[in-house]
């Protein structure tokens, strides 16, 4: 197999750090607006060591920014690869939904002939 | 079906889409396996499809060329596994190049190369259920994942969350 440079590509870190419901969670808690890791590990079971790991994994795929203070690490969602990652699943998606809108009306337009004759 | 018991030991999800059309079974079959039919409909952005090879038959191939809306070619390939006229289609989907050879997603690098997909055909009162299941093939834990992500960004959990970070994002564009 080729080895590729890990990487190369920006959106393979952002589906993965995607995959994860968590992590999808707290992205979603921090589309309200930048908090504290307190704050933003309260609602989950979970030790905030764990929570650290996730945030680890958003961070390096660039889907969120923390402040630099020692103490106080606000995370913010950052949009911009989260934007690509969408809208190129929504492509896939969309694809297919109108290929179908397209195989509706084909459909529709043989059958109108299939009458007239 | 249920995804949700999914857990990291199962490799992969399943991906699922599906419509009624109102034509029967027939009708559907032949448009959906005749390459000049399904060259009228299958191109979402109406630019076209032309087949350089079409042998629909279990074991055959078909490859074929889409326009895209900005002129550009985008190859597919085919592999035909199942057909069970006018029932069902199991096929193994790649993207390709011109000369036949599959390579990956124009768009995402780390898709799976390989889409195992199989297209059941139901009648009911003279309309037509088509269901398409996607799962990757022969993939890569990367491949896997990718997926695996995109399907969750397509089916699970985000219906609000998503329709909220949409209009975080507008929010944020707009400043």
């Amino acid at each position: 197999m080729v080895k590729q440079a890990p990487h190369s590509d920006p959106l393979s870190p952002v589906f993965a750090a995607l995959a994860d419901p968590t992590r999808r969670a707290i992205l979603e808690k921090l589309s309200g607006g930048e908090m504290p890791v307190t704050e933003l590990a309260a609602p989950f079971n979970m030790s905030l060591p764990a929570i650290s790991k996730h945030l680890k994994v958003l961070e390096r795929a660039g889907l969120i920014t923390r402040g630099r203070e020692a103490q106080w690490r606000p995370c913010k969602l950052d949009a911009g690869p989260l934007k690509e990652a969408s809208d190129w699943v929504e492509h896939y998606r969309r694809f297919w939904e109108a290929s179908f809108d397209r195989l509706d009306d084909y459909l529709k337009e043989l059958q109108k002939k299939e009458k007239k004759k | 079906m249920n995804a949700d018991n999914t857990t990291a030991s199962q490799p992969s999800k399943d991906f699922v889409i599906s419509r009624v059309f109102d034509a029967p079974r027939n009708l559907v079959w032949k448009v959906w396996t005749e390459p000049e039919h399904v060259a009228r409909w299958m191109n979402p952005s109406g630019g076209g499809m032309s087949f350089t090879k079409m042998d629909f038959r279990a074991g055959g191939m078909s490859h074929y060329c889409m326009i895209t809306p900005d002129g550009g070619e985008m190859w597919g390939l085919c592999k035909y596994l199942e057909i069970e006229p006018p029932k069902k289609v199991v096929q193994i989907q790649s993207f390709a190049d011109a000369e036949g050879n599959i390579t990956s997603h124009p768009f995402a690098p780390t898709w799976p190369k390989h889409m195992l997909s199989t297209a059941t055909f139901t009648e009911k009162d003279g309309k037509t259920t088509i269901t398409i299941v996607w799962t990757p093939h022969h993939s890569t834990e990367e491949e896997i994942q990718t997926f695996n992500a995109a399907h969750a960004g397509m089916e699970q959990g985000w219906g609000g969350s998503l329709a909220q970070l949409e209009t975080y994002l507008k929010e944020v564009q707009s400043r």
